[in-house]
């Protein structure tokens, strides 16, 4: 026992040394990214892979129709319009020749097939259904020798029909399925021969040709070529651009040979327009010479929205999640993160610098005549004005914008815009601001169908405000606003079980006991906003949690009136619980005796013969600091008793569970709690330095009587010193500790350095 | 320790998906008198659909001159995901896509590297007995990594003819404060002294160098690409007394965007280290004819055959 004392002894007098790392693992990437600018909003849905994404490629699929958008397209300009796309869409995408759609009785342009003037259109229809199985490539390369013969027979078949085809409409797919089959029966020479004698000649401007010449552009030897043809193939068709990607060349030599064999300022804008989408930094510059090449260029619109959600992602994403720097627990208060924050600092400048200059650009370019799509130009420089803190240029180009006939994606940009510098810029909450609010809020949903992954869209809005809310200090709608954060997006405040109860963590994180206060006012309130209503939905059956949160508050304040009158208005039966339906099973966890005198800087208790619910625990110290104050008798034992529940409510106590919610080793040696994580809430610094602690300690050490007991006191003060030396740059403040404790007890500093007669001391406190 | 002479053998790791051996390379092979290499012909991964598929399949631009050895990476989800049924028939296309890809007539072994774990163990291991019931005489091999080396009674040991025992990969990539996961004795050792283990064993050390990225003291990503002479451009990195290099400025380096004030770490593996490692390795021997392979066949290695030969003297 004597060991294990002297052990305990020895991590006590160097635990300012404790290492406790944090967990290496934390969410990152498009788990956290953020965005508010809806990247459909370019109209390019063929292109979803290439919308920005923390990550190579975007993964998330949002577009409606299997097919791709242009051929869709195509079909139904072809018909007059005659059909809807979706329409189309079943037939051609939905349907194959074995496994027809059970829609496709009822499909129009089915039937439309049916009739005799028809037939030519059906035939080449049911050719391509027929011969889809064998244009794939197989994982395993599982192909049978009569799918290879039957894939030799279709190809002569697609290009004997292409010939006799009467119209350019059937030639061109007819020899497009020649080509395609082809290149899966790896004829390159014959893929080749089918483009440049059935599709070149007919001069096609359809994205038919340029995926033909995307078949014969990979059969090609020559690879600068290939690439020039690829640059060509890309800018003018969208399907085959992922591949292309995947394959293009950066390397700064390999570029220069490509713009050598560009036979066009076209081709060359086409090339740097590639070279922008590869391009996971400040694409500007090739921006910019891509649209001086070829001002006309069909990639421009696309770039332009990757390049705002590459910034809103470097701008917000760390800020709002609290993951990134934000939540490099390890590193505050070292050298590292003042380094880091000074980095953190200097990168945001340098992105406003960027945000900056982009805005200035697309100033000039939504002026030209050559632009596409001002509406979409007007909304993005809305946008930015709002990323800059600009509410007369979010006012000044959301007006320019509502001015065009803009689709549906535009329109409900706008009114995300219209709504976060609502928020941003009236810090002011009355009831007409709240159902104003309110109503913004319902206008999003209208647009359910439009903004890109609805739910995790609108789960980042309700972020941002929320976030906003808790810049401004209003920390209870922040924390409602938390409430209805949802759709994926990891961040500090996620709670897994319940999103209503992430209110719950803001909470315990941000609030003080004034904030805790407006927040039952509001939950009391009798006549709510339709707003407050809304934010309050859900959150009834946590009304303990956030109870027991409140009396905590004034607890952490050490205001032990308060906190004992809102803890009594608790049911005894919510104390007693031994599962999990109030936070955590109160009864198993209040289950050490925090009046305990500890010798160890353990935070297991040796003490388990006594335990108190928290208004117990509250009202006996009450009675004990009455005591004390107003009794002589035992007094410094009572202070000591005191000295000993303030440390026990500490990180390092039996008893953290009285103020805290959860504990973490991280929270160790950092000064990341006193500095960051604490830093807004009512406990204050206690529960990481026992400054409270020390000082009734202290008080012990001056009323006793008993120089023994007064040195033992002088001891536990120096506890609580290495819990703050633990987590604060201070480790000079022990060693003075140390020299006074020599001038102070001479004789008993050798004894009460290390533990063995700690008891021994202990037990002068009847003397005292 | 098996009785009789014992000899060792020197080979390669081929991991690049285009066997194009520069004559660099092949001069060093011959020089090196290395008569097989382990060639990487795919991984296998599961498609959206959670099936099997291969990736990364080998293209033999050049005809390899020495013996191949098929190596087959499949990546642990596979066997979370398939059933009995498809690990049969995943065994049945392993085997077709070895023969289609193989450039040579015929294997003598095939090798397949997979980090299982108790968990999929027995499918797994299930996985590696049907393979071996197709493939008949041919050797069946596969990785060991050091916990499965050391815990065989956890990690179960695998249904083939021999293990080779991966010695690389050891350090903690994710910590800012490690000094190089590539190669750590500190770490390595603790794995190795517990008794022969049960099948025969060859032995894989590492020869590369890669690029640990770090903003904010948190590891974002490896970078291949960037190597140490990259590292000496100080117009974007400064070299730090903790060995970290931090980057002066935001930078677009082979397509990644590395920010100001981010630290690269650059791990490489010294000849003192590799020596140490032959050393420690070398009493784990357990066969009479084993391989020492390196990890893996690119310009480094090439250049490298001196510090090479004296590891692999170590570990004679």
């Amino acid at each position: 026992m004597k060991a294990i004392k002297l052990i305990a002894c020895l991590l006590l007098l160097s635990s300012q040394s404790q290492i406790a790392n944090a967990c290496s693992y934390y969410p990152y990437g498009e788990d956290i990214r953020f965005s508010l600018f809806s990247p459909n909003i370019s109209d390019e849905m063929d292109l979803e892979a290439l919308f920005y994404s923390a990550t190579y490629l975007n993964q998330y699929s949002f577009d409606q129709l299997r097919g791709p958008n242009e051929n869709i397209d195509e079909w139904y300009s072809y018909l007059d319009g005659a059909f809807e796309k979706v329409v189309i869409d079943e037939l051609i995408y939905k349907s194959s020749y074995n496994k027809p759609s059970p829609k496709l009785n009822a499909n129009q342009f089915y039937n439309f097939l049916k009739k005799e003037e028809n037939v030519a259109l059906k035939e080449y229809l049911l050719f391509a259904k027929k011969i889809e199985h064998l244009l794939y490539t197989d994982y395993w390369d599982t192909k049978t020798a009569e799918d290879i013969a039957n894939s030799k027979i279709a190809l002569e078949i697609a290009v004997n029909q292409s010939q006799a085809a009467k119209t350019e409409w059937l030639k061109l797919r007819y020899a497009y399925q020649g080509v395609v089959l082809a290149y899966y029966l790896k004829a390159d020479k014959r893929v080749i021969s089918i483009y440049d004698n059935e599709i070149a000649p007919l001069k096609s401007e359809s994205i038919i040709a340029k995926w033909s010449l995307f078949y014969k552009a990979n059969n090609i030897d020559d690879k600068y070529e290939r690439y020039r043809l690829w640059a060509i193939i890309f800018e003018k068709s969208r399907t085959k651009n992922e591949y292309i990607f995947k394959r293009f060349p950066t390397g700064e030599a390999e570029v220069a040979e490509i713009l050598e064999h560009c036979q066009s300022n076209e081709e060359k804008a086409a090339v740097y327009g590639i070279l922008a989408f590869k391009n996971p930094a400040r694409a500007y510059d090739q921006i910019v010479k891509m649209v001086d090449l070829n001002p006309k260029t069909s990639l421009l619109n696309l770039l332009l929205v990757r390049e705002i959600n590459k910034m809103e992602d470097w701008y917000y994403t760390d800020r709002y999640t609290g993951y990134g720097r934000a939540v490099q627990s390890y590193w505050y208060g070292s050298e590292d993160d003042i380094r880091f924050k000074f980095i953190d600092e200097k990168n945001f400048e340098a992105d406003k610098k960027y945000l900056t200059k982009i805005k200035r650009w697309a100033t000039n370019i939504s002026t030209e005549k050559t632009t596409t799509n001002k509406g979409l130009w007007f909304t993005s420089l809305a946008y930015m004005s709002f990323m800059l803190d600009d509410a007369a240029g979010v006012n000044f180009y959301s007006n320019k914008a509502n001015k065009y006939d803009s689709d549906k994606v535009i329109k409900a940009e706008l009114k995300t815009i219209e709504l976060l510098s609502f928020v941003k810029f009236n810090p002011v909450v009355d009831t007409d601001y709240q159902d104003e609010l309110y109503e913004k809020l319902d206008e999003i949903k209208l647009y359910k169908n439009e903004l890109y992954n609805y739910d995790r869209f609108r789960g980042q809005i309700m972020m941002a405000i929320s976030r906003k809310y808790l810049e401004h200090n209003n920390v209870v709608m922040a924390a409602l606003f938390e409430t209805k954060v949802d759709g994926g997006t990891q961040e500090l405040y996620q709670d897994w079980d319940s999103q209503t109860y992430q209110a719950f963590n803001l909470l315990n994180q941000n609030a003080q006991s004034s904030d805790m206060d407006a927040f039952f006012e509001l939950w009391n309130k009798k006549e709510k906003t339709n707003l407050e209503t809304y934010l309050l939905d859900g959150l009834e059956p946590f009304e303990w949690r956030f109870t027991d949160l409140w009396g905590t508050t004034y607890l952490r304040e050490d205001n032990l009136e308060m906190a004992l009158k809102i803890y009594e208005t608790i049911p005894d039966s919510v104390w007693q619980v031994t599962n999990h339906d109030y936070h955590y099973y109160y009864q198993q966890e209040l289950n050490a005796n925090p009046f305990e005198t500890r010798f160890s800087s353990s935070a297991m208790s040796e003490d388990r013969t006594s335990s108190y619910t928290k208004p117990e625990f509250v009202r006996k110290l009450i009675d004990i600091k009455k005591e004390a104050e107003t009794n002589t008798k035992d007094r410094a034992y009572n202070y000591m008793l005191l000295g000993n529940a303030y440390y026990n409510m500490t990180y390092n106590g039996n008893s953290w569970y009285y103020t805290e919610y959860a504990w973490s080793t991280s929270d160790g040696n950092q000064y990341y709690a006193v500095n960051h994580r604490y830093r807004n809430s009512g406990q204050n610094t206690n529960y990481v330095t026992g400054d409270r602690a020390k000082k009734y300690y202290k008080l012990a050490e001056e009323t006793s009587k008993n120089p023994e007991f007064s040195a033992f006191c002088y001891r536990l003060q120096f506890k609580c010193l290495t819990l703050r030396t633990s987590f604060a740059q201070e480790k000079h403040a022990l060693s003075k500790y140390k020299e006074r404790f020599i001038d102070k007890y001479p004789k008993f500093v050798i004894d009460l350095n290390g533990c063995d007669r700690f008891g021994y001391y202990f037990s002068k406190w009847k003397d005292a | 320790m098996a009785c009789g002479k014992n000899t060792v053998e020197k080979s390669v790791y081929h991991w690049e998906t285009e066997f194009d051996l520069t004559a660099e390379e092949e001069a060093f092979l011959e020089k090196e008198e290395i008569q097989t290499v382990y060639t990487k012909f795919f991984d296998i991964t599961l498609d959206s659909e959670m099936r099997a598929m291969p990736v990364a399949k080998v293209n033999f631009l050049t005809a390899p001159q020495q013996e191949i050895v098929p190596v087959v990476y499949i990546i642990t989800d596979v066997f979370k995901a398939l059933d009995s049924n498809a690990i049969q028939n995943l065994v049945a296309n392993v085997y077709e896509q070895l023969q289609t890809l193989n450039p040579q007539d015929d294997f003598s072994e095939i090798q397949i590297d997979c980090d299982w774990m108790a968990s999929i163990k027995d499918k797994y291991f299930y996985f590696l007995t049907e393979l071996k019931s197709k493939i008949g005489e041919t050797m069946l091999s596969c990785t060991i990594r050091l916990y499965q080396y050391k815990y065989p009674n956890l990690a179960g040991v695998p249904p083939v003819d021999k293990g080779v025992l991966m010695y690389y990969n050891m350090g903690e990539l994710l910590s800012y404060s490690e000094t190089n996961s590539i190669l750590n004795n500190e770490i390595g050792e603790q794995y190795l002294g517990f008794g022969e283990y049960p099948i025969p064993l060859d032995f894989a050390l590492p020869n590369f160098s890669w690029t640990l990225l770090y903003q904010y003291g948190e590891m974002k990503r490896i970078l291949l690409s960037i190597d140490a002479h990259d590292l000496n451009d100080t117009t974007l990195f400064q070299q730090q007394a903790s060995g970290y290099y931090l980057v002066k400025k935001d930078t677009l380096l082979d397509g990644v965007f590395l920010r100001s004030g981010s630290e690269l770490r650059h791990e490489t593996c010294s000849e003192n280290e590799l020596i140490r490692a032959a050393n420690l390795l070398s009493p784990e021997k357990n066969q009479n004819h084993t391989t020492l392979l390196f990890y893996d066949l690119k310009p480094n290695l090439v250049n490298e055959s001196d510090k090479i030969n004296r590891v692999f003297a170590a570990f004679k």
